[in-house]
């Protein structure tokens, strides 16, 4: 009943337009309406997929990696204190107390300062001074030589 | 397979297993009316599948949201009628023109294309609903090719019936002068 009353309105104020078969003149591409519901469903996943991919996912990922770098760089630039010179371990000792000191009790002193660094203790003594040394203490080398 | 109702699409589409399957049964259903609308608005067919694709995009965004106060047709046009005319806008704005640049723009598509089968007159007439202003045009494509209601129509534009009518009154004025002017450009 509208239908028909608007056709007729159109016919009186539109007597070309009315007359007009109603077809649709635009060529649709072939095969589109089978691809589309393909591509659209191929659209929605990626832009699902992007979303999965969101910033508190990247932050759980970025942050432990962060934290494993600035420990690696932490470790590669860290200064290492010098292990201390044996001068500044070994308490310096006066003349008398060298001589009261048994040889035993002097190598179980040494023995105890396992930090010492031997290479940096500089002894420059001949042999003949080393002998004298000896004979003065009257120390036998197979003696020395045999502590454990 | 029958067309589904709307009732039983959304309920197919709310369950989690089956919602692609119930929005691909959407799309199918529905793809064809969309196509013919837009093509009709921006003319151009590669176009008109990027805007197609947009327009089906949002209404899987959207149709989580959709309660069923109207019709799922009529939501579906609405969106496809927003995105046709902010598609023109933009084409607008890229161009750096006025409407009188993209109506030309649009006739050369038409002119060009192979995917048009009209005949002379229906040449004519698509020139003329193309020189009708985009919203214009929508009207007039949604009332006289599609023949959709007036309330119908209000939905979808958000316009109210009463300026419905005298803008298709206009529009058809407009149109059925263009075709009784004697032409000017060789078709």
């Amino acid at each position: 009943m509208e239908q028909a009353h608007e056709h007729d309105e159109l016919k009186r104020i539109a007597p070309v337009l009315s007359a007009l078969p109603k077809r649709d003149p635009f060529v649709v591409e072939e095969g589109l309406f089978d691809r589309l519901p393909h591509a659209v469903q191929a659209r929605i996943t990626a832009a699902a997929e992007r979303r999965a991919f969101s910033w508190p996912k990247r932050l759980a990922i970025a942050f432990p990696v962060m934290a494993l770098l600035s420990i690696g760089l932490w470790w590669m630039t860290r200064t290492v204190e010098p292990a201390p010179l044996a001068e500044d371990i070994i308490t310096p000792l006066t003349d008398e107390e060298l001589e009261s000191m048994d040889p035993q009790e002097f190598m179980a002193m040494m023995d105890a300062g396992t930090d010492v660094q031997w290479d940096s203790v500089h002894v420059q003594l001949s042999d003949d001074e080393m002998l004298a040394y000896l004979e003065e203490q009257s120390l036998d080398l197979t003696d020395l030589i045999n502590v454990p | 397979m029958s067309d589904l109702s709307d009732a039983e699409l959304l309920d197919l589409f709310r369950k989690e297993d089956s919602r692609h399957y119930a929005f691909n049964l959407l799309v199918r259903q529905y793809q064809r009316r969309l196509y013919a609308f837009i093509r009709r608005m921006v003319t151009d067919p590669d176009e008109t599948q990027d805007v197609l694709q947009n327009v089906l995009i949002k209404a899987w965004t959207g149709l989580e949201r959709f309660r069923g106060e109207s019709q799922l047709y009529s939501w579906l046009y609405r969106i496809a009628h927003n995105e046709s005319l902010s598609h023109l806008a933009r084409m607008k704005r890229g161009l750096f023109v006025s409407d009188a640049s993209v109506v030309e723009r649009l006739t050369t598509t038409l002119d060009s294309s192979e995917h048009f089968s009209g005949d002379l007159i229906e040449r004519k007439l698509q020139r003329a609903v193309m020189q009708l202003p985009p919203k214009q045009r929508a009207v007039f494509t949604m009332k006289y090719f599609e023949e959709m209601k007036y309330e119908t129509m209000s939905q979808v534009t958000g316009t109210s019936v009463g300026a419905l009518k005298s803008n298709y009154h206009i529009a058809v004025k407009k149109i059925e002068e263009a075709l009784t002017r004697p032409d000017q450009t060789k078709s």
